[in-house]
């Protein structure tokens, strides 16, 4: 008797203790793993010499300085790449909006098979999504420009939008609209006065992530812009071909640190987390 | 619509604005993407069987079919998300389990380590192990230094390359579809398996599993959907040696402006991609029902 339970004990001990083992060394590899690619691209970008090693041979500035006085090819891009993303983010916001308002009201299948429409340029590849739109732009007789990247990227914004939009709808507690209501705001007042001030946080931080990865987007980009608006992930994935040109380190300093800065403060005002589930 | 035959309470007469209202709320989106979406992947499929002169064919399949190549390259590309897929399952399941147990502070710090990498430009990252995976990066001298290795070895330009990058860029994703179904898991019912005898592997295996199986097949189909189509990531980490899908129709169309063919492989590729995740979705679901008998 008492040697079963001596045999029990070890075999907690032994489950307790390989459990754990395997537990924490599996999250310390998944914690280095999200943290190495930047932190390396990061300290790649301060070094001194012609080609990318970790660690620096000798920290320096001059890759930064180059992007900043001799880099008018990157800055271009930039402003195109900043444009674009607002505009589409801005117009998917809009259209995004107001269907996850209606979306968020119904209960049918038909708006869930709506909602599944509006989410489906998330689970298609990119690759497909452009060379479908240049396709049917050049059937339509819509040439390339400037406009066309804003239309395609405003098609992979829409998924982030919807979602978190429909987060925020769904959560306005019922009552306060009746209580609007019954106070005798008409539905216009209600929606600017209760719905959408309640619900703007949620839509808000879905900008910003639509925002970020269609500034990040590449195969839409390629498809469909024209030879004069290079924006500047495909301008960075040049500089990155192009191994010699540590000014492409440069810009991935400068994007990681904009993006973190940017994605503190966001988390700050809208608490960006609460949205990405 | 019925009011003609019916008498209908006042209450629906003075509603029945309402849903043309809402409607009008969904349709600028609707026509979007009807005309941005929709119809631009049904000429995509209309060009896939056309030829040159216009007639329906099934040439552009019958050539992508009758290409080893085609199966070369497509099996490649479904390989790489399958074990991106693993990858990112075997990493994230720790982390997000941790995330659930740990106290608020902690998880909250948690899950802005996840969302910042995330936000992170994929072609930053992808540059990133660029230089990690380089052979003057950091793995290789940390295994020179440990002299396990006396030259570099080769990472970069391999298949590992490529899956060790999209793993980290797809991580985050599954991540957050783990911690979903996670949280909305009772914690007691763990308890409840662990002073019922169970261990901590048995309980993670019988009770935590089977519960997070909604959140595997929605982080697997996004994890699995985004690595087959990682444009940059294939192409930087695979270099000039390695053709993956995406590349492959890019090549097709623009650079050999073969576009039906070109076509054919994009609906190829979207069809086998959905086709798996579809399978394994229903598979997943139908284990599910299983397991809770």
């Amino acid at each position: 008797m008492a040697e079963s339970t001596i045999g029990v004990r070890m075999r907690r001990r032994v489950d307790a203790v390989t459990w754990r083992f395997a537990s924490f060394t599996t999250l310390a590899l998944a914690v280095l793993l999200l943290l190495v690619p930047t932190f390396i691209a990061l300290a790649a970008s301060f070094n001194g010499g012609e080609s990318l090693r970790f660690p620096p041979r000798d920290l320096s500035w001059r890759w930064y300085q180059a992007l900043w006085n001799e880099s008018d090819d990157i800055w271009e891009a930039f402003a195109i790449s900043l444009r674009v993303s607002l505009l589409a983010t801005l117009g998917a916001g809009l259209m995004a909006t107001l269907a996850a308002l209606y979306l968020s009201r119904q209960r049918s299948a038909w708006a869930r098979a709506l909602e599944t429409f509006f989410q489906s340029p998330m689970m298609l590849p990119g690759i497909s999504l452009g060379l479908a739109l240049l396709v049917w732009l050049q059937t339509i007789g819509l040439s390339l420009s400037y406009w066309s990247l804003v239309i395609g990227h405003m098609a992979i914004s829409t998924p982030y939008i919807i979602r978190t939009a429909l987060i925020g709808f769904g959560q306005i507690d019922p009552s306060l609209l009746e209580a609007s209501r019954s106070l005798g705001a008409d539905s216009t007042r209600t929606f600017a006065r209760i719905t959408l001030p309640l619900a703007m946080p949620a839509v808000l931080a879905g900008g910003f992530i639509a925002f970020m990865f269609s500034f990040d987007n590449v195969p839409i980009s390629l498809f469909l812009s024209d030879a004069r608006s290079e924006v500047l992930p495909i301008r960075l994935w040049n500089l990155i071909e192009n191994l010699l040109d540590v000014r492409a380190a440069a810009v991935a300093g400068v994007l990681i640190i904009f993006t973190i800065v940017f994605a503190l403060v966001m988390e700050r005002v809208l608490g960006v987390s609460r949205y990405v589930r | 619509m019925t009011s003609a035959t019916m008498p209908v309470p006042l209450s629906t007469v003075m509603r029945k604005p309402r849903p043309d209202s809402g409607l009008l709320l969904v349709l600028p989106l609707l026509l979007y993407f009807l005309i941005f979406v929709l119809a631009p992947q049904i000429v995509l499929l209309v060009m896939s069987v056309r030829g040159q002169d216009g007639a329906l064919t099934a040439a552009n399949f019958v050539r992508a079919l009758s290409d080893p190549m085609t199966y070369g390259v497509l099996f490649g590309t479904l390989r790489l998300g399958a074990y991106a897929t693993v990858a990112t399952v075997l990493a994230g399941f720790p982390y997000a389990l941790t995330m659930v147990t740990v106290g608020p502070r902690l998880r909250s710090a948690m899950l802005l380590l996840v969302i910042l990498p995330l936000l992170v430009s994929a072609i930053v990252r992808t540059f990133g192990w660029l230089v990690t995976l380089g052979n003057q990066g950091p793995i290789n001298a940390l295994l020179l230094w440990l002299g396990w290795i006396d030259h570099p070895v080769r990472i970069l330009f391999t298949e590992s390359a490529v899956v060790i990058g999209l793993t980290q860029i797809e991580l985050p994703m599954m991540v957050l579809a783990l911690y979903t179904v996670l949280s909305r898991v009772d914690g007691s019912l763990a308890l409840a398996s662990r002073s019922l005898g169970a261990g901590h592997w048995r309980t993670f295996v019988q009770v935590l599993l089977p519960l997070s199986v909604p959140g595997l097949i929605g982080g697997s189909a996004l994890v699995f959907a985004s690595a087959v189509g990682a444009f940059v990531s294939q192409t930087i980490l695979g270099g000039g040696g390695l053709l993956y899908m995406p590349m492959y129709i890019y090549q097709q169309s623009i650079l050999n402006q073969d576009w039906g063919f070109a076509a054919a492989l994009a609906v190829i590729l979207m069809i086998t991609v959905s086709a798996i995740i579809f399978a394994g979705t229903a598979l997943a679901r139908r284990s599910q029902g299983y397991i809770h008998g």
